[in-house]
Parts: C-alpha cells; sequence; structure tokens
C-alpha cells in the first residue's frame, strides 16, 4: 500500500480504486436487499446472479487498482475471468432444474417453455 | 475504510442467511447459500488487502472453483430426486 512513492499518481490510484470498492459493496448489499424483497424463485435468481457478480468484479478491479502489483492483478484477473465464466453456469442450471422440477413463475402469462415440449 | 467494506458485506451476509432458513423451495436455498460464498469470498480478498497478507487470494481461488462444483452437485442431485426420469 505504501510501496509507490508519487504523490498524485497515487492519490489518482487510491480514489479511483475506492470508488471502485465501495460501489462493488453497495452492488452486494442491494443484491442481499433483492433476496428478501423480491417475491418469486426466479427473480431472486436475477438478483443473485447479475447484481453479485457486477459488485463481485467491481470490488476485484478496485483491489487491482488500489494495489498495482504484478503478481495480485494475475491473480485477480483469474478469478474475474473464473467468476464470470462459472456464475452463469451455475444460474442457468439451476433455473433448468427448478423448471423441470415444477417451480412456477408467479404472475405468468403465457408458458412458452411448455408448450414447446408438448409440441 | 477497508474495515467498514467488511462490515457492509457482513451486513449483506446476514441478511441473505434470512432467505437460506426461511425459503418457500430448496432451491431458494441453493440460491441464497450460493450468494453468501460469493460474498465470503469478496471478504477474504478484501481480508487479503486489509492484513497485508496474499496467500488469502489463493484461498479465495480455491474457493470458487469449490463454490462451483458444489452448487453443480446440489442442482444435479436434487433434480433427480423427483424426476425419475433414469430408471
Amino acid at each position: 500500500m505504501r510501496r509507490r512513492e508519487g504523490g498524485v499518481i497515487k492519490l489518482l490510484f487510491d480514489i479511483i480504486g475506492y470508488y471502485f470498492i465501495i460501489t462493488g459493496s453497495i452492488l452486494c448489499l442491494i443484491s442481499a436487499l433483492a433476496m428478501i424483497r423480491f417475491p418469486d424463485f426466479y427473480t431472486r435468481l436475477h438478483a443473485s446472479s447479475k447484481t453479485l457478480t457486477g459488485g463481485t468484479i467491481s470490488i476485484l478491479i478496485g483491489i487491482m487498482i488500489f494495489k498495482w502489483e504484478l503478481f495480485i492483478t494475475l491473480r485477480l484477473l483469474l478469478l474475474i475471468a473464473f467468476l464470470i465464466i462459472t456464475n452463469p453456469v451455475t444460474a442457468h442450471a439451476i433455473a433448468k432444474v427448478a423448471y423441470g422440477i415444477g417451480v412456477k413463475p408467479r404472475n405468468i402469462v403465457r408458458d412458452e417453455l411448455s408448450e414447446k415440449e408438448e409440441r | 475504510m477497508i474495515e467498514s467494506l467488511i462490515v457492509v458485506i457482513v451486513i449483506s451476509i446476514l441478511i441473505t442467511a434470512y432467505r437460506v432458513v426461511k425459503g418457500p423451495t430448496v432451491f431458494d436455498r441453493i440460491v441464497a447459500a450460493d450468494s453468501i460464498g460469493i460474498m465470503f469470498l469478496l471478504i477474504l480478498v478484501l481480508l487479503s488487502l486489509y492484513y497485508e497478507r496474499y496467500i488469502f487470494i489463493d484461498v479465495a481461488l480455491v474457493f470458487g472453483v469449490l463454490l462451483f462444483i458444489d452448487v453443480l452437485v446440489m442442482a444435479k442431485y436434487f433434480g433427480e430426486k423427483k424426476g425419475g426420469g433414469g430408471h
């Protein structure tokens, strides 16, 4: 944290890093509020998938800018790539399994997936 | 500064744990547990910044891999339980 000596550049990097970290923690709090406020399983899955992925990537980018060292940046890039790949995969798998077992969305107007399976 | 952000994420974990306890279906509980795992991963990375000890980022990588396998195995198990497709 104290390895860079340049005054203005260090201050600028700190401000950008804190901006990303604060944005990410606010997105995490919004995701947690959405988990108790949303009425349905699929809307909760939506909040948990999108908002939490965005908050996680924002916090990791903030730490990457805050600590500007090579190996920490490489590890955090690996973590970001892994989260981008795996988080939509788990959301898709859980949504497909939940639809197959019979969890219906609330206030559904038209169920196009069941019409496609009947055909 | 980092401490207050860790406190914000811990509050998020406590709010999400309500959905783990009181979920209508089992998939709500799986999704909420997945969210708690990702927030715990964030706490590990922030603690590595707070303590200046960067082995925690490697722990976070392994934790992410375990979380992915965990959720996929739970989804496959609870999907096969009621369908009865495979004889």
